[in-house]
């Protein structure tokens, strides 16, 4: 009788490849299957689909939600969900936005980043020290941000204009490529190289896997839970930076329901919400396909709220399969 | 004279799963009025067998008959008409429903104009604890039985079906003594009653004692179907390994004992312990006896930072240490292997490397990276000294067999490294080659120097690996006892003193 530990001592470069590959989930690979259908789609309905332009228009329209659902999903992968990050996004900004008058930049965008940390922070102690259900503690958050938002601007909306380097993160280029989508593959390398090859990684995924035996085995569970909400804040945040500076305003009723859109790009992108398991390349993926599915029926001339219809349909298209190939549905 | 055609056929079936041969050939059949057991190690393809006989699972080839009948069973319910019932190992009831919703589950008797459905329920589920001479009162919420009464409840739901053929998975894996008495008696019942009986289990005492039949499995082969006639508990041992094994192989051996490396000076916790002494020295298994209730599980949690103590202290190697939780335990160099596996032990999800070195991350990282190579390299040495039986290190180990999950959670400790282990229950659910493995294991670390600290449900392995033994019963401890004073009577007494 062979036993198969022999097999692990033979072990190779060539099978290493393939865990690889395999890691990455058949879901993701379906993923992309997808992703590869609607590029052809897209080049066969508008010619211009793969220009330049076209391409980054499709990124710029995906940058924050995607860096947001970058957040979202090291959250999910715990086992957690956080549905306040629209709220932080807009409180930060609005904390953010009172410090124009300074004109530092460094203070608005600083103080900005930091709202976000913070109120990231508070959402872990809630959830990681005190025990509250993520799910009931970030909508309490969700309200009390937008809340404060409001009462921290009057209702007023805040105008960036004064801060060049405010502006130049949501509408500015680097060698003609968009700061937004500069900034959506730098974290998405950045998360990527934390879930998969870090130690913090391995912690995470044990902690969303089995809070318990990861408590057991010596990882600070509380830490972990409250270091990805304190990300997720900070990526909100940001995002937020990105959508006021392209509006040229930071409007405190803004980014209404965006959490939802965030939750759905996370879960499309494989993200497990029982916790243990999802990948950013996956969260990437899924955030590009439902930026190219609204950039054609946008070209298309689809009313917006067909658009809706048809977005939801893809997410339920993409989702179902790998749900089926699990067991989870029938 | 002909024979009647037997209840269940199962006949060449053969099951693979990507990489693996989980039955080759097997061939099994069940009388009316008979128990046939099915034996084997973890891995041997017992559960397979159940879920294809449940239609969980459909094999790749052969045939199975029920009642001559050829039959496909595509799904559970497939084989509940066919009158084949299941009785679940993991209990699987609504803890605030009553004994009678839960017996009656999916499938409540339509209401009668006029009658009271909830009498009617509780009648129905009277008359079947009646048919097996059980007493229970059929209004309790389920989460305020015992194990073994949930247990009954289980039957009784899978007796409500009527079947013809009754599966048993594991039924005892969780029952003391007494209760195994009580449900082999209703088995006994049963089977005069004309039913046929599956019957799976890891403790081979009571297999002998209830079957007329036994088949081993071994590999995903049958090794024999034997007649429960003559046969012994050692015969049926050596058919499930393939190889003799002596009882004697697990022999205690002397070691060497060094400078005390845990000490706990009466530590309580209100409510659960109180006044808890102990200690350990290296190379040194000190047991920790007693009956569900006793708190010994309290205790070593305690110990190892899971749960706070009230009063007391826990010092190692003379220094006293706070332990605030699991992580200032293992700093301190303690190890803890829980019972629940599952539950405490492994990430399921999570492949056989990344659980191992879940105990030392920080030591696999170089700024925040992990380093793959070395835990890879770490992880392939301890598989192969324990021999777990996985594909790789990426295999998931919701994938192995309970014994080779088993060595997984002994294995991160193994890397750890610390010098003082708590094993709960180490050989819960796991087959006898892979116990055997374990204890040698276990055995192995204290002669390495480590102190041990060892709970097990079964007084006799506990005798057998123990240097010294202590019981606790209702949060106290009542008794200590050095090997040479070991006596199973006189160690049972402190049970209940």
């Amino acid at each position: 009788m062979t036993t198969m530990e022999d097999k692990v001592a033979d072990r190779g470069a060539p099978s290493r490849t393939f865990d690889m590959v395999r890691q990455a989930g058949s879901g993701d690979l379906s993923r992309l299957a997808v992703l590869v259908v609607l590029v052809v789609l897209g080049q066969i309905i508008t010619p211009a689909f793969l220009s330049l332009g076209n391409v980054h228009v499709i990124l710029m329209a995906v940058a924050a939600i995607g860096i947001m659902a970058y957040g979202m999903t090291l959250v999910v992968i715990t086992g957690e969900i956080d549905l306040s990050v629209a709220g932080i996004a807009i409180l930060s900004c609005v904390v953010g936005g009172l410090l124009i008058p300074t004109g530092s930049a460094v203070l608005v965008i600083g103080a900005t980043l930091a709202t976000g940390l913070l109120v990231g922070l508070l959402n872990g102690v809630l959830v990681a020290a005190i025990g509250i259900p993520s799910l009931i503690a970030t909508l309490g958050m969700l309200g009390i941000s937008r809340a404060l938002a409001n009462i921290a601007s009057g209702g007023q909306a805040l105008y960036p204009e004064p801060i060049a380097a405010y502006l130049w993160l949501g509408r500015g280029a680097v060698a003609g490529v968009p700061v937004p989508v500069l900034l959506l593959a730098i974290l998405g390398v950045a998360a990527i190289l934390l879930t998969r090859y870090s130690t913090f990684g391995r912690a995470l995924y044990a902690t969303g896997g089995n809070v318990r035996a990861a408590a057991l085995s010596g990882i600070n569970t509380v830490a972990v839970r409250t270091v990805v909400f304190m990300i997720s804040g900070v990526c909100a945040a940001l995002a937020g930076i990105l959508e006021c500076a392209r509006l040229s305003y930071i409007n405190p009723a803004g980014l209404e329901g965006m959490e939802l859109s965030v939750l759905a790009v996370t879960v499309l992108g494989g993200a497990a919400l029982a916790g243990g398991s999802g990948s950013i390349t996956g969260t990437l993926v899924a955030a590009v396909i439902i930026g190219i599915v609204n950039n054609l029926l946008n070209q298309m001339g689809v009313s917006i709220y067909l658009q809706q219809v048809v977005t939801a349909a893809v997410i339920l298209a993409v989702v179902l399969p790998g749900m089926w190939r699990r067991g989870i549905v029938k | 004279m002909t024979e009647p055609a037997p209840l269940l056929e199962v006949k060449s079936i053969r099951k693979t799963f990507p990489g693996v041969l989980a039955l080759a050939d097997v061939t099994f059949d069940l009388r009316a009025g008979e128990v046939h057991s099915l034996v084997g190690e973890n891995g041997a393809g017992k559960s397979t067998l159940l879920s294809i006989m449940n239609g969980l699972i459909s094999p790749d080839s052969g045939e199975i008959r029920i009642g001559g009948e050829t039959v496909v069973l595509s799904d559970p319910t497939v084989a509940l008409g066919k009158r084949l019932a299941l009785v679940h190992q993991e209990l699987v009831l609504c803890p605030n429903l009553s004994v009678a919703e839960n017996i009656f589950l999916g499938r409540e008797p339509a209401a009668r104009a006029g009658s009271n459905r909830r009498a009617t329920l509780i009648g129905m589920a009277q008359d079947l604890l009646d048919e097996i001479h059980v007493t229970l009162d059929p209004t309790r919420p389920v989460g305020e039985l015992s194990l073994n009464e949930q247990q009954i409840v289980e039957i009784c739901r899978a007796l409500a079906s009527r079947p013809n053929i009754l599966v048993f998975d594991e039924p005892t894996a969780s029952l003391n003594d007494d209760q195994v008495a009580h449900l082999l008696a209703i088995i006994r019942k049963l089977k005069a009653n004309g039913l046929g009986i599956v019957y799976v289990s890891h403790r081979l005492g009571e297999v002998l004692d209830i079957s007329d039949r036994v088949t081993v499995l071994r590999d995903g082969h049958v090794v024999g179907t034997r007649d429960i006639g003559g046969l012994t508990e050692a015969a049926l041992v050596s058919m499930m390994v393939g190889r003799e094994h002596k009882p004697g192989q697990t022999a205690f051996r002397e070691r060497q004992h060094g400078d005390t490396a845990l000490e706990a000076r009466a530590i309580g916790k209100a409510d659960v312990f109180d006044d808890v002494s102990l200690d350990v020295r290296a190379g040194e298994i000190v047991g920790i006896a007693g009956l569900l209730g006793c708190q010994r599980e309290a205790v070593v949690r305690a110990i190892f930072g899971a749960t706070a103590i009230d009063s007391g202290e826990i010092r190692v190697r003379g220094k006293p240490v706070h332990m605030r939780s699991p992580r200032d335990a293992i700093e301190a160099g303690i190890g803890f292997m829980p019972a629940d596996r599952k539950g405490e032990g492994l990430v399921l999800p999570m492949n056989v490397g990344d659980n191992l070195g879940l105990t030392i991350l920080r030591r696999l990282g170089r700024l925040g990276m992990l380093r793959r190579r070395q835990r890879n390299v770490l992880g392939t040495e301890v598989v192969r000294k324990l021999a777990v039986k996985a594909s790789g290190l990426s295999q998931t180990v919701s994938q192995l067999s309970g014994g080779n999950q088993q060595k997984i959670v002994i294995g991160k400790w193994i890397l750890r490294g610390g010098d003082i282990v708590i094993a709960e229950d180490p050989t819960r659910g796991v087959d006898v080659g892979a116990k055997f493995e374990i204890w040698r294991t276990i055995q192995g670390l204290a002669e390495q120097g480590k102190a041990v600290i060892l709970l097990t449900t079964e007084l006799q392995e506990m005798m057998d690996a123990c240097d010294r033994i202590l019981v606790m019963s209702r949060g106290r401890v009542t008794g200590h006892f050095h090997r040479r004073d070991f006596s199973a009577e006189a160690i049972a007494h402190c049970f209940v003193t």
